[in-house]
């Protein structure tokens, strides 16, 4: 599995000690950089998926949120590298400068995972797209569409075309054997030749 | 990637990219050649040396696609080789994938239909672009034909009326391997589709550069003729 990990952290002894415990663990490409300033300058926006190790006072910054703001398709898992054991968010992921490096690798481990997760899930059609995609096969306007489930005929439309991006299928009849195929519509009481 | 030239003999062509078969045939080019280079291949049989070579570099590299070359290359030629990829295609390349899907429905010994519906949509695909390639070979070509020869043309007619229609029968060849590749039970005999996938896939790269030549070339030195015709 080919990780993409980014360290994005002031401290020399931080970015390096934490590349030597990825590296004994992980097959994975790291990336750091000293500044996120260093970070945008470099161009490294990622269209996949990846880890970033963030400094605590970065995470906090508002270039940083902006620009979490501007790539909402990013996964990032924020794993903030807390100098103090003071407080911090309940739900945030977070690594301790005096955690043990079994306790980081668990960490990765299961940010590398979550992932995967991510990934694969998103493929998947949401239950809306599958409504959607019932009546485009049964061969319905987008205006007969939108009338139906009770949304705008611009839902409908960009539905449709997370669909597409989703199963890689294009043309309404290929969409429609796709349907077909998988029991999203009851054809025991339809002829299939018309609908394709 | 390094260009054919005149200089080269057919089996290093070959070697390179055997998936250039087909279209060296379509120029009336046979194998047992022994050692003859390009040029003296097509010195013997008459064949236009310089539109061979832009067609089999441009059909062997995805990159390369010299248009001011082309362009260059009278519209009728263009017209007798496309018309010849559609022999190919009429003649072998759907009756084999036809055969295939066939041979692909009879391997599935299991009550799972879903085979059977993509045979349906294949058979969809394949009226709409036997039509297609008919309006072609009936409406625009003799159209083209008439407009370079100076004959009497329908003046209802211009050359953009049937631009658009190429990308959707692209889309449908595409559609129709992701169906198979990704939302099909592989119920079959694996061999068989291995060969039906590798069929459309030879199919699909002959469309795409048929289909360039076609919209960058022709369509372009229509519009130009059709143009000095209305200025």
């Amino acid at each position: 599995m080919d990780n993409s990990v980014y360290i994005i952290h002031r401290s020399a002894i931080i970015q390096n000690g934490l590349s030597e415990i990825l590296n004994r663990n992980f097959k994975c490409r790291i990336k750091i950089f000293s500044s996120f300033l260093d970070f945008q300058h470099a161009k490294e926006i990622v269209s996949g998926t990846a880890v970033y190790f963030i400094d605590e006072e970065i995470a906090s910054s508002k270039i940083f949120l902006q620009f979490i703001r501007k790539h909402p398709m990013l996964k990032w898992y924020n794993i903030i590298i807390r100098s103090l054991s003071s407080n911090h968010l309940e739900n945030e992921n977070f690594i301790h400068l005096y955690n043990s490096s079994d306790e980081i690798y668990e960490q990765v481990k299961t940010a590398f995972e979550q992932t995967v997760v991510a990934e694969i899930k998103s493929q998947e059609l949401s239950t809306r797209e599958k409504e959607v995609l019932k009546l485009v096969a049964l061969g319905y306007s987008n205006k007969k569409i939108s009338d139906i489930l009770f949304i705008s005929a611009y839902t409908v439309m960009s539905h449709r075309k997370n669909i597409t991006e989703k199963l890689g299928i294009k043309s309404i009849s290929g969409l429609t054997v796709y349907a077909i195929i998988n029991d999203y519509i009851d054809t025991s009481n339809i002829n299939i030749n018309d609908l394709i | 990637m390094n260009r054919f030239t005149k200089e080269n003999n057919l089996i290093h062509l070959i070697e390179s990219n055997y998936n250039l078969l087909p279209v060296i045939n379509r120029f009336g080019i046979n194998l047992g050649n022994k050692d003859k280079s390009i040029y003296q291949i097509c010195t013997s049989l008459d064949v236009n040396m310089d539109f061979f070579l832009a067609i089999i570099n441009t059909y062997n590299n995805i990159e390369y696609f010299p248009e001011k070359e082309l362009k260059a290359f009278s519209p009728l030629m263009i017209i007798d080789y496309l018309k010849k990829t559609h022999s190919y295609y009429i003649e072998y390349m759907l009756p084999q994938l036809d055969s295939l899907l066939i041979q692909l429905i009879e391997s599935n010994k299991t009550e799972i239909q879903q085979l059977n519906i993509i045979a349906k949509f294949y058979q969809k695909y394949k009226t709409e672009f036997l039509l297609h390639m008919k309006e072609e070979e009936e409406l625009v070509f003799p159209y083209i034909t008439r407009l370079i020869e100076n004959k009497p043309f329908d003046l209802n007619y211009t050359i953009r009326s049937f631009e658009k229609e190429h990308s959707n029968v692209d889309i449908q060849l595409n559609d129709l391997k992701n169906l198979i590749i990704k939302y099909t039970e592989p119920v079959y005999d694996n061999n068989i589709c291995n060969e039906f996938l590798g069929a459309l896939f030879r199919f699909e790269k002959d469309m795409k550069n048929h289909a360039r030549i076609e919209d960058k070339i022709l369509v372009p030195q229509v519009i130009e003729i059709e143009n000095s015709l209305n200025g």
